[in-house]
């Protein structure tokens, strides 16, 4: 699936099958990042599917 | 993972809510946070600190639909490409909701854009020092200032002043600012929110903000613990609330003494203010 990191602006390749798995791959923590799946926000737990695209949204701003 | 409330598909984790559900509960945690801590009176003006990122935005929607009047006042510190995208963002929004919107800037009222000030000196010490006379300044008339500073803004807040040691700080955590003299009250509306909850709210309400990160931040303390938090958050879950309370119940919750500064007028803990001070520093004597 394509997956768009916000805080690195890049797009990556996955073939994570959960959200979990997803940010363990990408490497950030959690409570540091949203996961919109096809436009709609998702919970921790949910599940991936290879068409999927995916944004990791970061919740840091400010300084 | 289900909605703890209807049982639908939840969208946002700890707490487990559906998006309607999640969106009443950040409004009631607001409006139980002004009420329960007494932070905002009926009848009270409220000026809202804005930067038109996540948290000011949010707390401008919010207290909005709570159905106090609102203005907003933002403070433009002249860090290039940093402010303009998020201060263009804020513009829109209080346009959109009729909610007026004052932008002071550091090159107008302290001479010089943060960005040419800095030079060995700490950008967030200076920024912070400028930040806060501005607001207070212009908020004046205003019953109350309030800010969007966020349960991992006072987390970390509490960790930083017990890392540094620095009791006085600590003793002046408090979600309504006790009375001094030429201060605007300042309330924290949203200190019991995380910032993940508030960045979901602006998405889900349709007035996400532009994501950005002060350049200046990685130099900061606040940085390498707030990584530390969220890290042990994930694994304890209600530790960053614990700290704010801790750190609530630790605070004599009073003020020093103020006298007015013999350069501008504004309040200072003896002599010149130190914004005074350091605009002599950098920018010379007016």
């Amino acid at each position: 699936m394509k997956v768009f990191v916000e805080r690195t602006g890049g797009w990556r390749e996955s073939d994570a099958s959960s959200v979990r798995a997803l940010l363990d791959e990408v490497g950030v923590d959690a409570e540091s990042v949203l996961v919109v799946r096809n436009g709609s926000l998702v919970a921790g737990d949910a599940s991936l599917e290879p068409d999927d695209e995916v944004k990791v949204l970061s919740v840091i701003s400010g300084g | 993972m289900e909605c703890r409330e209807c049982g639908g598909p939840a969208v946002f984790d700890s707490p487990a809510l559906c998006e309607e559900h999640f969106l009443s509960y950040v409004v009631d945690t607001v409006k139980a946070t002004i009420v329960e801590r007494g932070l905002i009176r009926p009848g009270e003006r409220v000026c809202v600190a804005a930067s038109g990122g996540k948290d000011s935005v949010a707390l401008l929607d919010v207290l909005s639909r709570l159905g106090y009047e609102v203005e907003a006042l933002a403070v433009d510190e002249g860090i290039e490409g940093y402010r303009d995208a998020s201060l263009d963002g804020l513009r829109s929004f209080c346009g959109s909701r009729g909610i007026p919107l004052r932008v002071v800037s550091f090159a107008e009222e302290v001479g010089k854009p943060l960005d040419s000030m800095v030079g060995g000196r700490h950008p967030c010490s200076v920024c912070g020092v400028f930040r806060r006379y501005l607001l207070n300044r212009y908020a004046r008339g205003y019953d109350v200032l309030a800010t969007g500073h966020n349960l991992d803004d006072e987390a970390q807040a509490v960790l930083m002043n017990l890392l540094k040691g620095n009791a006085g700080l600590l003793d002046r955590t408090s979600l309504r600012s006790p009375p001094a003299e030429g201060f605007v009250p300042r309330v924290k509306p949203l200190a019991f929110l995380p910032e993940r909850a508030l960045r979901a709210y602006t998405l889900l309400r349709g007035v996400d903000v532009v994501y950005d990160e002060c350049p200046y931040a990685p130099q900061s303390l606040r940085v390498g613990v707030r990584d530390v938090l969220n890290r042990h958050e994930s694994e304890n879950p209600g530790m960053k609330r614990s700290l704010v309370e801790a750190g609530l119940r630790g605070a004599s919750h009073t003020n020093g003494d103020y006298i007015s500064c013999p350069r501008c007028g504004e309040p200072s803990s003896g002599g010149v203010c130190r914004a005074c001070a350091l605009r002599e520093s950098i920018v010379g004597g007016s």
